[in-house]
């Protein structure tokens, strides 16, 4: 019997992934589990295995090929016998391990594709079966305000959206980029095209203002000295984390997530202090989350940052381990910048750029002139929530936190 | 232009050709011979075919559909008629124990080809005992077929079919439809039972009725279109077996349906419709499926009253524009 292995819906949002690997070729005998092939999605790379043992007859797409949620990716044959399935009537296949650790997967079963859901918003079967059909996005089809009741969203929303959307293509048309032929083009990367989406989205959409402040490193500098000596090594981010959690508990609204549902504008409290650390690797820039900071000593942030980035230049970073962050630093000082400003990282009402240490002459409280290293933050705020006032009261408390000796080493 | 004939006029006819073309049918029932059945179904058969052919009965519906089955087991074909779907409680062992079963405990070496012709449905104030919609009740078991004709061409046409059926079939008419006219062709056919017939084609929402809510939905569609809603009309025609592919088929086209009979709502055969539907055209389904049957009391007596509780056009018009969100709740 051929059994079709179809793409998981391995995420909530996710409607593709790109091969990054095969294990199997064609004609090769697997046994039930074994992993066939790595696809890369959301930024983490997953496998997938064989639902059941069989030989590989055919791949219907090679490395590098973006797949949809629910397409046929290759055909196993067993030895039972039954009626062949067709390749476009998917049958159930095993859940998918992810490399790392196991996240919450959702695989398609049945015969009929997994239209994607809204778990909070209506949406009548049918629009998202026509959705699906013609190619929406998840955030296109949240977008949309439907007029059924409880504004569910129903066919004539979903036909009408795509009536604007060719109009609004239309009247935009002569001012598309044109390809030449001449030139040398590259597709951006899975990893490069979602962050160009939500940078454009948080541009757009969040009124950013930013406050800049100078820390005097001095004492953070010399506790690394000494902790270096003890063989202990924690870097200026790691304090950062902390320094920054310290002063969110003292300003709780900068942990907040501004939400904007069809008819209201909320607030999200959000409870667990989740740091993001902007990485760059090869294929673009990912935000490992250092989670519930506030629990954490100097040691324990330094031990799970260092994981984080490990995992991240490996392309090895699980979904579960980039989501929820409530705030978010990007730190250029490796690369000897000054000072820069950052775009905040929606839904995160804040996010902090950190500039390098240089050592300026100061003037101390006694008037005299001395040389201290310097570093310089500049956060940026959403305005719809944070006020400059309150932006200002955070930063001066993050400058005291980390201008001081005071700190939970271990 | 074909002629006109009416629905009475239209069984009689089939009744007529079955008895003139098979010498094994014989009728059965209370008052269809001299009297001519208190519809004039079995109008002049008695004087045609004589008092063999057209038997009249005592008023005893368990003894005579007794009889009947043991005469359609043993190689006649009797088509019975009882007087009013009511009665058919009195008989319901004969009819639902016995008939519907023989031909599954015997192994299949039992057939009972038997017709139960009788009428059922409200709209003439006959009260509760004489105006019920039982057709749910008889789908519900296996065994016996259960056909529920709109128009005189369908009725002729199926009752043609079931008396040439293997099996006990009910053949349920309405009273509110024998002195309805439609076209019916002076030449012989016959309509295959199980197919459901599209009465009015239409884009914007599925209507699944039979029997006389045909008709009411056929009316509804024209208000709807007035108001520039296309209704599509489903005559299921038979319960069993039921066709389902075809609502199916139109589910998928409008996205919308409202399901009528004249039945109670609450377990009626329209919730059987919905939950095939949302079954199999979950994704087809732009809103939810609305039921509209008659409201869960007794018949009444009272003509203005027995309209509050039967289907009336105007409900259809309401559940298509609940269903198409016209009227949100």
């Amino acid at each position: 019997m051929k059994i079709p292995v179809n793409l998981p819906k391995m995420g909530l949002t996710m409607e593709e992934a790109t091969i990054v690997k095969w294990l199997k070729q064609a004609g090769d005998v697997v046994n039930k589990n074994d992993v066939l092939l790595e696809v890369e999605t959301d930024k983490s790379v997953l496998e997938i295995e064989a639902p059941t043992a069989g030989t590989v007859i055919e791949r219907l797409f090679d490395e590098g090929d973006s797949i949809k949620v629910s397409e046929t990716i290759c055909i196993l044959e067993n030895n039972e016998k039954g009626t062949d399935e067709k390749t476009t009537n998917p049958v159930s296949i095993q859940e998918p391990k992810v490399v790392q650790e196991t996240t919450v997967v959702t695989t398609s079963r049945g015969k009929v594709p997994m239209y994607p859901r809204f778990p909070n918003k209506p949406v009548s079967p049918a629009s998202r079966r026509k959705a699906y059909e013609m190619g929406l996005t998840t955030e296109e089809i949240q977008s949309i305000v439907g007029s059924g009741p409880r504004n569910r969203v129903i066919l004539r929303d979903i036909t009408s959206y795509s009536k604007q959307a060719t109009h609004v293509s239309q009247t935009t048309k002569l001012e598309k980029p044109v390809i030449d032929p001449q030139v040398e083009y590259e597709k951006l990367t899975t990893i490069r095209s979602l962050t160009a989406k939500k940078l454009t989205e948080s541009f757009r959409d969040v009124p950013q203002f930013m406050i800049k402040k100078s820390i005097d490193v001095t004492n953070i500098n010399d506790i690394k000295t000494k902790l270096s000596e003890l063989n202990i090594k924690i870097s200026l981010n790691d304090f950062i984390i902390q320094g920054v959690s310290v002063a969110i508990q003292k300003n709780r609204i900068v942990n907040s997530y501004f939400i904007e549902t069809d008819t209201e504008m909320l607030i999200q409290k959000n409870n667990n202090i989740n740091v993001g650390l902007a990485v760059a690797i090869d294929s673009g820039l990912v935000v490992p989350v250092v989670k519930e900071v506030d629990q954490l000593s100097l040691v324990d942030i330094a031990r799970k940052r260092e994981d984080l980035i490990q995992k991240a230049r490996k392309n090895r970073l699980t979904p579960n381990e980039m989501n929820e962050g409530t705030i978010t630093i990007s730190n250029l000082g490796a690369f000897g910048v000054d000072e820069f400003n950052a775009i905040i990282n929606k839904p995160e009402a804040a996010i902090l750029a950190v500039g390098s240490v240089v050592k300026q002459p100061v003037v101390n409280e006694f008037d005299e002139i001395v040389v201290k290293p310097i570093l310089t933050i500049t956060a940026s705020f959403d305005h719809r929530i944070i006020d400059g006032a309150v932006a200002a009261q955070f930063m001066k408390d993050l400058s005291i936190i980390l201008e001081s000796n005071d700190w939970k080493i271990v | 232009m074909t002629r006109q004939i009416t629905y009475a006029e239209a069984i009689n006819e089939a009744l007529d050709e079955i008895l003139r073309d098979d010498e094994s049918v014989f009728l059965l029932g209370e008052d269809i011979g001299h009297y001519g059945g208190v519809f004039k179904v079995t109008k002049g058969l008695y004087d045609k075919f004589g008092g063999d052919r057209v038997i009249d009965t005592p008023i005893s519906e368990s003894g005579f559909i007794g009889l009947g089955i043991g005469a359609a087991m043993t190689g006649l074909k009797p088509v019975i008629e009882i007087m009013w779907i009511d009665f058919t409680l009195v008989a319901i062992d004969q009819i639902l124990n016995q008939a519907a079963k023989f031909s599954y405990m015997s192994g299949g070496q039992s057939k009972v080809p038997l017709v139960i012709r009788t009428q059922g449905g409200g709209g003439r104030g006959n009260g509760a005992q004489h105006s019920q919609s039982l057709e749910g009740l008889f789908a519900q078991f296996p065994g016996v077929k259960v056909v529920c004709p709109s128009t005189p061409y369908d009725v002729k046409g199926l009752l043609k079919s079931s008396v040439a059926e293997n099996c006990p079939v009910i053949f349920i008419e309405h009273k509110m439809l024998y002195n309805t006219k439609g076209e019916v062709p002076e030449e012989d056919y016959s309509i295959p039972l199980g197919k459901a017939d599209i009465k009015r084609k239409g884009s914007d929402v599925t209507i699944v009725s039979l029997s006389r809510m045909v008709q009411f939905s056929l009316n509804a569609a024209k208000e709807l279109e007035k108001e520039g809603i296309d209704a599509e009309i489903i005559d299921l025609r038979s319960l069993a077996p039921l066709d389902i592919e075809t609502v199916i088929e139109s589910v998928k086209r409008t996205n919308r349906i409202v399901v009528v009979h004249e039945a109670h709502t609450t377990f009626g055969w329209g919730a059987e419709i919905v939950s095939r539907v949302q079954q199999d055209a979950f994704d087809y389904l732009d809103g939810p499926i609305i039921r509209v049957g008659a409201e869960d009391v007794p018949i009444p007596y009272n003509l203005e009253l027995e309209k509050e509780v039967l289907p009336q056009v105007k409900d259809i018009v309401k559940a298509v524009k609940e269903a198409l969100y016209i009227e949100v709740k």
